[in-house]
């Protein structure tokens, strides 16, 4: 009997896991829509003028500061401020910059962002209501940590210039999130009050019309 | 906040290791209660509390750090209480069964391998790494079980202390730390079980020769290194081989998640040196191989498998050491032990 019981599990088990489906399916790439081209009228991020920082409390003590380098996307927005600025800004992990290699890594690593299997942060405007004059708050979905939750973000129209390829255009948006809310919860309580909760970003953004290939 | 740093390391650490000593312990401690007619059903039972002594401490440490996770869990790592959990209840299976060493390492490492290779997929896999899974579970639960078989239950859970503290040490370096913590917890408690066991072990040998002062016996050197009427009689609750095979499962998984979520300088030859190291211990004691009696005790054992994982771990940290000297100075603290408010 119970050479039947082993047998059967030899061979069942196996069986069982070969038939079975993957419990993984690809995670959501957000970097997806840097593929996708500017639409007419858009303009395209420029990834060396763009950039987010992030301000986090240590310890209950000092606001920390780190940045995200060469953020991409587009940007719709009528010039002459007739309608809100749709953005689609996607910033890259790999290129995250707090000044120590270390901490870059393990920001990166699976205790923070986890940048092995959630690559990106990605936020995407659905819509704005004026606030005065070239400054907007801007409603949309914002991806981290593979978690999308709606967000508003302040946004100002900096300033309207000249590039090499035409009108430039440059932004400053800010939106403070909980990062409990997307599932990065390490220092919050365990270890207690090590990093704070609230997570405070600042994106500088400049776009201008890409030029055609 | 050092209070609170306390309480925490406290909570992830040794309480967890605590309950992996209490589940793998208590069963050693009723069989050396017993008279020695009565103790093969107690010692099957504290078999199987010896082969869940391990994921039990990995389970409750991974419960307090990062607390209950879904089914599918929603970063892939998280799948790594289901798989304890999954070998937890294979091992106990196996070992309370009346089977060859060989037959519990083959039913182990084949179930095991099996549903890691399908289930156990960690980022930047491929079909190449998730054979090399089962592989090495199969091969290093081979090892692992002809320790078991050798070695007494307290070299066994020495060594396998040594190796898990060597993986949680080589997870830190790889920018893992909550793993890292995890696996230490379970180093923790394997170590603490190892001295319960020597001690029960050592008090046994006392008590059989106190019993029997008048009638000449045998006396042996034990696998421990300690002399005692019969080698055998000193051993209350030897591992079994399935209980073996299924900590170097669980190593096997761990050590290709700290591999897979890597950002130090940790290599793949370091993860898999460490998981061998108790290869050395047989090294030293070829004849156990073929059932002749142990030359060695458990400190050399232990102390080589030490001196192997040590190695490792220093060649991994002076590299890690060396690439962030090289980045820049005084900004390079350790962020880990800063956030921790151990550095400043």
């Amino acid at each position: 009997m119970r050479t039947l019981i082993v047998a059967s599990s030899l061979i069942v088990l196996p069986l069982l896991a070969a038939a079975s489906r993957p419990m993984w399916s690809a995670p959501a790439n957000a970097a997806a829509v840097l593929a996708q081209p500017a639409a007419a009228g858009e303009l395209t991020l420029d990834p060396v003028h763009s950039m987010a920082l992030f301000r986090i409390q240590h310890l209950e003590a000092g606001q920390f500061w780190g940045r995200i380098n060469a953020l991409s996307g587009s940007v719709a927005w009528p010039m002459d401020d007739s309608a809100a600025p749709m953005i689609k800004a996607v910033a890259e992990l790999k290129n995250i910059d707090t000044g120590s290699e270390k901490l870059d890594n393990n920001l990166k690593g699976p205790t923070f962002f986890n940048e092995k299997e959630f690559p990106t942060i990605a936020f995407t405007s659905t819509g704005g209501t004026r606030v005065t004059e070239r400054h907007w708050t801007l409603t949309g979905d914002l991806s981290l940590h593979g978690v999308t939750k709606p967000v508003t973000v302040d946004c100002v129209v900096t300033g309207v210039g000249k590039g090499p390829t035409g009108p430039k255009v440059g932004f400053e948006c800010q939106v403070t999130i909980k990062r409990s809310d997307f599932g990065m919860t390490w220092g919050i309580q365990k270890p207690p009050k090590a990093l704070g909760d609230e997570v405070r970003l600042v994106i500088g953004l400049e776009a201008d019309e890409t030029k055609a290939e | 906040m050092l209070t609170e740093v306390a309480l925490y390391l406290l909570k992830v650490l040794l309480v967890p290791a605590l309950a992996g000593v209490v589940v793998g312990g208590v069963g050693v401690m009723l069989v050396a209660r017993r008279a020695e007619a009565d103790r093969e059903q107690s010692v099957r039972r504290a078999q199987i509390g010896q082969a869940l002594a391990a994921p039990i401490a990995f389970l409750a440490s991974f419960l307090m750090e990062t607390g209950p996770v879904g089914l599918p869990p929603a970063e892939r790592w998280h799948v790594l209480p289901y798989a304890v959990g999954v070998a937890a209840i294979v091992g106990a299976i196996v070992s309370s069964m009346r089977a060859a060493w060989w037959v519990q390492w083959l039913i182990v490492t084949v179930i095991l391998g099996a549903l890691a290779w399908k289930f156990v997929v960690f980022p930047a896999s491929n079909p190449y790494i998730q054979v090399g899974l089962f592989g090495s579970i199969v091969l290093m639960g081979l090892l692992w079980s002809a320790v078991a078989r050798d070695a007494c239950s307290v070299g066994v859970a020495m060594m396998a202390a040594i190796v898990f503290a060597g993986l949680g040490v080589l997870m830190i370096l790889a920018n893992f730390a909550s793993l890292g913590v995890m696996v230490i917890a379970v180093a923790i408690a394997l170590g603490v079980l190892g001295m319960a066991i020597g001690v029960l072990n050592l008090r046994e040998a006392a008590r059989l020769r106190a019993a029997a002062p008048a009638q000449p016996v045998a006396v042996e050197q034990a696998p421990g290194g300690v002399t005692c009427p019969a080698e055998a009689a000193c051993e209350l609750v030897p591992w079994t081989a399935a209980a073996a095979a299924t900590l170097a499962a669980i190593g096997c998984v761990l050590a290709l998640c700290g591999h897979a979520y890597n950002y130090g300088e940790v290599r793949p030859m370091h993860w898999a040196v460490v998981l061998a190291a108790p290869f050395f211990a047989l090294l030293v004691c070829k004849p156990c191989l073929r059932g002749a009696k142990p030359i060695v005790g458990v400190a050399w054992r232990a102390g080589l498998c030490l001196v192997v994982v040590l190695a490792v771990v220093i060649n991994a940290a002076s590299q890690s050491g060396s690439d962030g000297g090289a980045a820049g100075g005084a900004a390079d603290s350790d962020p880990m032990a800063d956030m921790l408010g151990e550095s400043k």
